[in-house]
């Protein structure tokens, strides 16, 4: 394994660098208040979700002849870092890093001829794998936004992608001074009668099937003119009275049943 | 002995995940409150009828390889769970399993790495066994 805090090698794969970490020893505490309450049998453990690490090692070094070895140990404390993020390279390549580590301890244990043999005591946390990000997590549940009713007030248009939306609890107003759109979708408005008032521009509406219930349809030609293209129209339940300088019909299959009326072509 | 803490084995019999445990403590602790009433002369011993268990083993595994136990040692602290419950079965033809609830396993300590052999050591917390 490897390692290094901040940018420097505590050992590096090389003989003179360290060729890897020996007599590893990590400990992980995890940080628990464990409450006994009263009248219960089971103690009821509180996860402070504290993770503290403890890591000792040991690097051999085998430098370049014994004056290059006592100054490398003379120098040590002035180089290496007191604190900083840990990364350890696994022997599979993996990497991991140990967050707001801090190097508290080195000590030099042994050293014979051009070789020495350093001792570290890291402690820190938490231990990320693949970044040295800090990551916040939340576990898998179910979040709910409460407390105060939400207004949607907007000068500009508010446009809605295709989907099926349900407003509920409260009532809704929307205020807009620019056209309201809506794509193509289903839906639906309950609760509450609706008035559709057209003044200027038209009131249009693309391709799809409207359904008109609850209330009598009252349809007032004026200007502009209220004009249908093609397709299948049914009106039922109220007589219908059909009146205007000019009912323009296009190519089509019409039924006329149950009337006394007569139709005056011009 | 095997231990598996939710559905996390600690050890699970086989070499690479544990043979056996070994170095086991077990302790009971009952909760008392000992209590000195007035113009009295003993005491008065109220259970409170908590139970904590408090358990600390080793595990030695050999992984197959050296870059595998070192994944293993710096994986631990993510793939344990830190709480659940605790399920230990006894060896033998026979075997039984008590489990321990509300079981937080509070410390782990990676005590010896030998190439490829890691020996952890594992400190547990819980309730009364059952």
């Amino acid at each position: 394994m490897l390692a290094s805090i901040a940018s420097f090698p505590l050992a590096n794969g090389s003989l003179s660098g360290g060729f890897g970490l020996s007599d590893f020893r990590m400990r992980v505490v995890r940080v628990f208040d464990v409450v006994a309450p009263l009248g219960q049998a089971d103690p009821v453990p509180i996860d402070r979700t504290v993770r503290k690490f403890d890591l000792t090692f040991t690097v051999k070094r085998m430098h370049s002849n014994i004056k290059a070895s006592e100054q490398y140990i003379q120098d040590h404390e002035a180089t290496v870092p007191q604190s900083g993020t840990v990364t350890l390279i696994s022997n599979s390549g993996a990497t991991w890093f140990l967050l707001n580590g801090v190097l508290i301890s080195h000590e030099l244990i042994t050293e014979i001829g051009a070789t020495t043999y350093h001792s570290y005591h890291i402690v820190g946390g938490p231990l990320n794998f693949g970044s040295a990000a800090y990551h916040i997590t939340a576990q898998r549940g179910l979040f709910t936004l409460t407390g105060e009713p939400a207004i949607l007030s907007t000068s500009r248009s508010m446009s809605a992608a295709h989907g099926s939306f349900t407003l509920t609890g409260e009532p809704v107003l929307f205020n807009v001074t620019f056209p309201l759109s809506a794509d193509h979708g289903t839906f639906t408005l309950t609760g509450e009668p609706v008035t559709l008032t057209v003044g200027f521009p038209p009131l249009s509406a693309g391709f799809g099937a409207f359904v008109l219930t609850g209330e009598p349809v009252t349809l007032t030609l004026g200007t502009p003119a209220l004009s249908a293209g093609f397709g299948s129209f049914v009106l039922t339940g109220e007589p219908v009275d059909l009146r205007g300088d000019s009912i323009l019909m296009e190519t089509g299959d019409y039924i006329l049943t149950e009337t006394s009326d007569y139709i005056l072509m011009e | 002995m095997l231990v598996s803490i939710g559905a996390y084995d600690i050890c699970d019999g086989t070499r690479s995940g544990g043979v056996a445990l070994s170095e086991l403590r077990f302790t009971g602790n009952r909760t008392f409150d000992v209590v000195d009433p007035l113009q009295q002369i003993l005491p008065v011993a109220i259970d409170r009828t908590g139970r904590v268990t408090d358990t600390t083993f080793q595990v030695k595994r050999v992984h197959a390889s050296l870059g595998a136990a070192e994944d293993f040692i710096l994986g631990l602290e993510s793939a344990i769970p830190a709480t659940g419950t605790i399920s230990v079965t006894t060896t033998g033809p026979t075997p039984v399993t008590v489990t321990i609830p509300n079981g937080a396993v509070i410390e782990h300590d990676l005590v010896q790495e030998q190439g490829a052999t890691t020996v952890h050591q594992y400190h547990i917390l819980g309730g009364a066994p059952t």
